[in-house]
């Protein structure tokens, strides 16, 4: 599995999703962000992509911050989605999950057991 | 007490050493300097710093290969310049740089002839001077951003070209001597004595209630450190805006002395 090469295009079309998605499990710190999305399979997150992502966040209230003392470190800067953010995922998520579907059904068409391409599905726009 | 003093002193000499200490010191710099030149607010600059500092500590990445350049990092992060800092303000303090010059070169011409009782030749040179100096800190002040960098990234560069316009108005100043009108000593007395309060209380005013605002890392704000350069820093641009009105007192001194 080479998880650790998604195309950078993929990736920069669905890195404030993903993101999201990590904080909705609760209040957390970029770097663990960027361990959290390595373990799912997403590879490795360089933290000039993901602190000028955090930084929009922050900008546009989807997040909150707030700095906790690390252990000997400066601190950690922890991000907290708001109720603004968590609306952003859910639409946002859906939209993505159809598109997703979409795109998986176009590219790689369902097959007959017999082997032969079957009709596509109609699928709705978005 | 000395390492205190020391450490203090250091604090504030190299904000991004001090505050990130796990990220490679140059790059620190040119971070601090990026975010310095578009203005973004010393406590800011302090937490970026430290986030950078954070990741690199807890991931063992350096700071290049977790960031990229510097420059661009600081680009992508899109921060806010800090308030009162456009090119008004700017401006507002050249100017009264400018003022209390001319106020000063008014103020001693028009005392000599005061003295000697007669009055105050105006050269053509001096007003090609006036009109330069005024002509350069306006383009400066247009284009702060663009000559702050400069002066950053080309130091040596920029200083050869202000040693040539230097040399080019003090070559006006001398060869065009013809007299273009005299003034009356009593009146120019007055006239540059109220460019120097003008511009002395422009420069003050200028200085704001933020002149220092230093770098500091996100849990010593409140600290001795920042407080005490903080400080420090306040207390030198003030002083700072009493070097001209100080210098003219002790020139009109000097004047009187050497006619008496």
């Amino acid at each position: 599995m080479h998880d650790d090469a998604w195309p950078s295009d993929w990736m920069r079309g669905v890195l404030g999703l993903l993101v999201l998605r990590v904080l909705a499990e609760g209040p957390t710190y970029g770097y663990a962000i960027s361990l959290r999305l390595a373990d799912a399979g997403f590879g490795t997150l360089k933290g000039g992509t993901l602190y000028p992502l955090l930084n929009r966040f922050e900008r546009d209230g989807l997040v909150t911050v707030d700095w906790r003392a690390g252990e000997g470190g400066p601190g950690r800067k922890y991000y907290e989605l708001t109720e603004h953010g968590d609306a952003e995922l859910a639409a946002e998520g859906a939209r993505w999950a159809r598109f997703a579907a979409l795109t998986a059904t176009h590219v790689v068409p369902p097959r007959a057991p017999d082997g032969s391409e079957t009709d596509r599905p109609e699928v709705g726009a978005p | 007490m000395r390492t205190t003093l020391r450490r203090r002193l250091d604090a504030w000499q190299h904000p991004a050493q001090h505050t990130a200490p796990h990220v490679d010191a140059d790059w620190a710099e040119t971070l601090l300097v990026e975010l310095r030149l578009r203005r973004v607010d010393g406590a800011r600059i302090g937490e970026v710093l430290a986030e950078v500092e954070s990741h690199c500590a807890e991931s063992g990445q350096s700071a290049p290969e977790a960031f990229g350049p510097a420059e661009d990092y600081a680009a992508s992060l899109a921060l806010p310049a800090a308030a009162g800092s456009d090119t008004r303000t700017v401006l507002a303090a050249a100017g009264g740089g400018l003022a209390q010059t001319v106020g000063m070169l008014g103020l001693l011409g028009a005392f000599d002839a005061w003295l000697t009782g007669g009055r105050l030749d105006i050269t053509v040179g001096q007003l090609v001077l006036v009109a330069g100096l005024g002509a350069t800190l306006a383009g400066v002040a247009w284009r702060i951003d663009a000559v702050l960098r400069a002066t950053v990234r080309h130091p040596v560069r920029v200083w050869l070209i202000t040693m040539v316009h230097l040399s080019l108005t003090v070559a006006l100043l001398l060869l065009l001597d013809g007299v273009a009108f005299r003034l009356e000593a009593v009146g120019t007395l007055v006239a540059g004595l109220a460019l120097l309060v003008v511009g002395t209380v422009l420069q003050v005013r200028g200085l704001g209630p933020d002149v220092a605002d230093p770098v500091v890392a996100p849990f010593v704000r409140a600290s001795r450190e920042g407080r005490d350069g903080g400080r420090a820093t306040k207390l030198t641009a003030l002083a700072s805006a009493f070097v001209v009105p100080v210098l003219t007192l002790v020139l009109l001194a000097a004047a009187w002395w050497a006619r008496g």
